[in-house]
């Protein structure tokens, strides 16, 4: 696969002296990047020895786990209910606006294909940023 | 059980002094036994991932995912009231239709075809507080040209990804055979792998803070990429993928680096609801938008 | 035919019906900056998947970054701290140390980084010395999450509770609700009204992203007070959702609203009425 391997030259019976390039242990520069890439892929003498619990501690393990779904559950559970009001709020909306005025029902409901979220908003970071709110802001003059 | 199942033996053939076939066919075909689960030696493997004894458990929990806080606490309500529409009703996709029988050949034959197109679609159900769209995860697929002249270049792609993603990687073998481009099967030709969860989300933190913003030929998505359900793909130039830190700051190690394709997978129903969510955790589209092909047919326009 | 179709849009367009009693209020909102806050329980699992993590990964391939003979491959490994081998006649209490590319496979790796000569001296004098920008080796201090705004808990900032989302409140009318305006007539959709009174309302210095054309909620209002049945002269006020980007609100005192705040949920609880905060609750983010 990876050709080029070192070829050695024995010259028993040659007895001129001649100057050669001096011939490394090892592979050859190539070669070896190859074998350094393939060695930090592979799990070979890298792997640690799998985890043994005892009998107390996989039970404090599971403990810990299901208090943890447990937590999430409540949260995920709150915020589907949370949804689901405000899914009835903009449905109750809508349904007031068709009767009091059918043209601003339509813009209300037009199809928004191109909605994009401004890049400015960005995921919240651990720490604040180093400008902080930006305050200066002008509107662009069209 | 489920596979309890009466198999009649025809009884014309055993009559005739014939060995008797059942009409109903057998099951031990179908249902794939798994003999890891009947051998009662190393039982650790019997046991799922998520399970601590297993040797593949790894935790994943190990930090607070930010991109997840975020989609929970502001961009799902949003994308809620986005893509709310009054009086919504189901758009019932194209499906494979019942022959009309007016011929005996339509007897078991298999289903006609969908009208205009040759798999069905799905049904694109209404939108409700259930099925606001989130972001399921990245697949990464790297063809590395190279490597039909040089496998070694499938090895530092494999290698590549690894670094970017940390996460396992598989490696990609050509399938068909192509004498004009001296490729043939089973040639090594680079590497995929598939990000989701915390893994996923921070693989995306990184591409749209410190990759894509500093790439010089990357304008943004294209509007029209996209697999009409939900799923957008695009891909990263050899130079950009210099900018990940993981190759940035180690570049004696990486003399060629390797472009890639990059899938992100929502469970957005059409390709404009997964826009408008990739757009809320930071990732840029340029171009026109159409309106999607389903919609148009279901308006009649 | 096409030419009927465009002259029945354009009278559609063109007449305006007049409307009453409705208006369109904003849920402005400021959107967290930086991650929510931790629970205990919650750092403490973090913690304890973390170190199972540690525990469980491969050794870190050090060859691959730290070339050998190298100046950088020196200091790293000095820096290291290794543990002792396998003996012949040595007794190790705690088990036979397992060692492979220099880590006991047993426990968890500790990987220490050499740290630069520059970095150590300005850590010393780091109160005194100004911070170089340019420099990009330079140690990361991070900003507090608790800023100047939250020590003299000023509701007029935008650089108050980084961590939860704000929203703009007004007292209007004698009464803190939501910024709301008055509807003429159907000539314009509602969230543009709403873009356009927030202008009015709050300055031109200010950068508002509408979430979406749709109205979120309807709150029905009779003499100032929310009610349930709306009767005859009551006034329907549709909330749309929006986000401040950049900009700062400067009140100007039109439309009877005379002071304003930026709230988090619980604040809301308190300075709202009790039957304006049920009705509005579920559209606030608890975070």
């Amino acid at each position: 696969m990876f050709g080029a391997a070192r070829t050695v030259q024995k010259s028993g019976a040659n007895l001129q002296f001649v100057r050669t390039k001096r011939i490394r242990a090892g592979l050859d520069p190539v070669a070896q990047r190859v074998v350094t890439q393939l060695s930090v892929i592979s799990a070979n003498r890298k792997m640690p020895k799998m985890l043994k619990l005892s009998k107390e501690d996989f039970v404090k393990h599971v403990t810990v786990m299901r208090a943890w779904g447990v937590v999430r559950k409540e949260k995920k559970q709150a915020e589907e209910a949370q949804l689901k009001q405000q899914y009835e709020s903009i449905k109750e909306a809508n349904e007031d606006l068709k009767h009091v005025s059918q043209k601003l029902f339509e813009a209300a409901n037009k199809l928004e294909i191109g909605k994009r979220f401004p890049l400015e908003l960005r995921v919240p970071t651990e720490y604040p940023s180093r400008s902080g709110w930006f305050y200066d802001y002008t509107p662009r003059k069209l | 059980m489920v596979f309890v199942q009466l198999r009649q033996f025809s009884n014309s053939s055993i009559a005739a002094g014939r060995p008797g076939y059942s009409l109903v066919k057998p099951v031990h075909h179908r249902v794939r036994i798994r003999k890891q689960l009947l051998s009662p030696r190393f039982p650790e493997l019997k046991l799922p991932p998520t399970d601590v004894r297993s040797p593949k458990y790894r935790p994943f929990l190990v930090r607070q995912d930010r991109v997840k806080e975020h989609y929970h606490n502001t961009l799902k309500s949003d994308l809620l009231l986005i893509n709310y529409q009054h009086d919504q009703k189901d758009v019932e996709g194209p499906k494979r239709r019942k022959w009309d029988m007016s011929s005996p050949y339509h007897i078991n034959r298999p289903l006609q075809k969908p009208k205009g197109q040759i798999v069905p679609s799905p049904t694109i159900r209404a939108r409700t507080w259930k099925n606001v769209p989130f972001f399921e995860g990245v697949s990464i697929n790297c063809f590395v040209e190279e490597a039909k002249a040089n496998p070694a270049a499938a090895i530092a792609a494999q290698l590549q990804i690894q670094q970017i993603t940390n996460s396992k990687v598989y490696p990609i073998y050509a399938k068909t055979n192509v004498p004009t481009w001296k490729l043939r099967p089973g040639m090594l030709m680079g590497a995929r792998t598939r990000l989701t969860g915390a893994p996923a989300h921070q693989f995306l933190s990184t591409l749209t803070e410190l990759v894509l913003p500093r790439a010089r030929d990357f304008r943004g998505i294209r509007n029209s990429a996209g697999d009409q359900y939900g799923n957008i793909a695009f891909g990263l130039s050899a130079e950009t993928v210099r900018l990940f830190p993981e190759i940035e700051h180690n570049q004696d190690s990486w003399p060629n680096t390797y472009g890639f394709w990059l899938t992100l997978h929502t469970s957005a129903q059409l390709d404009y609801e997964a826009r408008t969510l990739l757009s809320g955790l930071g990732l840029p589209f340029y171009g026109n938008e159409k309106v999607p092909l389903l919609l148009r047919q279901a308006q009649g326009l | 035919m096409s030419h009927f179709k465009w002259g029945r849009r354009c009278l559609a367009t063109n007449v305006a019906t007049p409307l009453s009693n409705v208006q369109t209020g904003v849920i402005l909102s400021r959107v967290p900056q930086v991650t929510p806050e931790v629970t205990d329980f919650e750092q403490k699992f973090y913690k304890y998947q973390d170190e199972l993590e540690r525990r469980l990964m491969w050794t870190f391939p050090r060859w691959f970054y730290f070339k050998k003979g190298t100046v950088a491959e020196r200091e790293f490994s000095q820096a290291q701290k290794y543990p002792l081998p396998a003996r012949d006649g040595v007794w190790f209490p705690k088990g036979k140390p397992e060692i492979r590319h220099g880590r006991d496979r047993r426990f968890k790796e500790n990987i220490v980084l050499p740290k630069a000569e520059g970095h150590e001296k300005q850590g010393e004098s780091s109160a005194t010395q100004v911070e170089n920008l340019d420099d990009a080796s330079r140690p990361i201090k991070p900003l507090p999450r608790v800023t100047e705004a939250d020590k003299t808990n000023n509701q007029h900032s935008l650089e108050r509770k980084l961590s939860r989302t704000l929203y703009l409140l007004v007292r209007q009318n004698n009464m803190w609700k939501f910024p709301a305006f008055p509807v003429p007539d159907d000539s314009k959709p509602l969230h543009t009204i709403a873009e356009e009174g927030l202008k009015n309302l709050g300055g031109e210095k200010l950068n508002v992203w509408t979430v979406s054309h749709t109205p979120t909620a309807l709150l029905k209002f009779s003499n100032g007070k929310l009610v349930h049945d709306l009767p005859q002269d009551g006034i329907r006020e549709y909330l749309i959702r929006s986000h401040i980007i950049a900009g700062e609100f400067q009140l100007n005192k039109i439309d009877g609203c005379e002071e304003y705040k930026w709230l988090t949920r619980e604040e809301i609880q308190q300075q709202t009425d009790p039957a304006y905060f049920e009705k509005i609750d579920c559209l606030l983010s608890k975070v």
